[in-house]
């Protein structure tokens, strides 16, 4: 092959890259909740290199590498589902990262997303009954209990570990849910952006 | 004979030392074991991982110490430290490729596939400055494949296809399909006789 050949290919192939990534900037609007300490989500999926280092470190397993129908840029690296497993909040995985992808963090840093209860689903809102599991499971306390004995989160408490989802009692969907709104991710101190 | 069974010896030390941390990633973490390691000597990692999101990671500066010493010892890498290596080299001796005499000869075109790939990861290292692009270092890499290789079972098969591979052919995986055997080999040997050249005149 000539050089000029091998050159036209890589300009082709380089093209065909740009236009895909101009296709595919959604990322940013990406609901998926990422491990305690994750750097923000467009330089998290090139700083992670998928090496599965903190879903193999994660005692309650509930790291799992993200599927390709997810997302092809974000395909295998870490996530969390609250309603399969949720975070026990260890912090293990910022310390085992070896990229600094996810990052070392102080418990009082954490907030990986914020739960909301679905009132239409919620068997104490919506049938009286006695539940409250989502206030018992919390680990910081996030859950409790308004004027008219129904349960609330209050947003500003909530870390996101997705205990409250996990042990919901209620069948299929869970009536608290936890997304990644209000998330806080650290920024890394970079050259400046082209 | 006694350099390569001196070689087999570290080899086996790098696949042993592979494994314990391996088994040692679990909660709760030891303080002391440098447990990632072996990823953070990756130099194609830290060059991709620091060009495309403009940002070097102190945690890769064991990586560098490997760029200095593959100047010096030429490419030590893939033969002495790498443990998807090693376990290559230890398979085909308990296999007895050798006496078996297989050794299927692959048409040179093939080795042109390492060379593609470390350069489409330099692109798309480039690139993803600009715009998004799809991340495909780690399929390539050795000690993704050897760490996924025992958590995912789809990658074990993948792990599998590479020892069997690399029985029919000699060190398929590594001469032909690995971008940081390609690097070690720019390095450690490319470069270093370049240096080498430079110095003589």
């Amino acid at each position: 092959m000539k050089r000029r050949d091998f050159l036209k290919f890589f300009a082709g192939v380089g093209g065909s890259f740009l236009l895909l990534g101009q296709r595919f900037k959604v990322i940013k609007n990406s609901t998926l909740i990422r491990p305690p300490g994750a750097i923000e989500e467009d330089v998290f999926i090139y700083k992670c290199i998928r090496c599965g280092e903190c879903l193999k470190v994660c005692p309650a397993g509930c790291l799992k590498p993200v599927p390709i129908n997810k997302g092809i840029f974000e395909f295998e690296t870490p996530h969390i589902v609250p309603r399969e497993r949720a975070c026990l909040l260890c912090l293990n995985c910022g310390k085992i990262c070896p990229t600094e992808a996810i990052q070392k963090v102080k418990f009082e840093e954490v907030k990986i997303g914020t739960a909301k209860i679905n009132t239409k689903r919620c068997l104490v809102w919506k049938e009286n009954k006695d539940c409250f599991v989502c206030m018992e499971v919390c680990p910081v306390g996030a859950v409790y209990k308004n004027e008219n004995e129904k349960p609330v989160v209050a947003p500003e408490l909530c870390v996101g570990c997705g205990q409250c989802e996990q042990h919901c009692p209620v069948s299929g969907e869970s009536a608290i849910k936890v997304s990644n709104i209000g998330e806080k991710r650290k920024k890394l101190r970079r050259w400046k952006y082209v | 004979m006694y350099k390569k069974l001196i070689r087999l010896f570290v080899q086996g030390i790098f696949i042993f030392l592979f494994f314990y941390f391996f088994r040692k990633t679990t909660f709760p973490l030891p303080e002391k074991l440098p447990l990632n390691i072996f990823f953070r000597l990756d130099l194609l990692f830290a060059i991709f991982t620091t060009i495309s999101t403009l940002h070097f990671s102190y945690l890769f500066l064991p990586s560098i110490g490997i760029f200095f010493m593959l100047l010096l010892l030429g490419n030590f890498f893939c033969f002495w430290l790498c443990p998807l290596g090693g376990i290559i080299d230890y398979t085909n001796m308990i296999l007895m490729r050798k006496k078996l005499k297989i050794n299927f000869k692959v048409p040179n075109m093939i080795r042109l596939i390492r060379v593609f790939i470390f350069y489409l990861i330099i692109l798309t290292s480039i690139l993803s400055v600009f715009c998004l692009v799809p991340f495909i270092l780690w399929v390539f890499n050795p000690y993704v494949i050897l760490t996924k290789a025992f958590l995912i079972r789809k990658f074990l098969l993948f792990f599998i296809l590479i020892l069997f591979l690399s029985f029919l052919i000699p060190r398929f995986w590594c001469f032909n399909i690995c971008p940081l055997g390609y690097l070690n080999y720019l390095i450690g040997v490319k470069l270093r006789n370049k240096m080498k050249k430079l110095r003589k005149k």
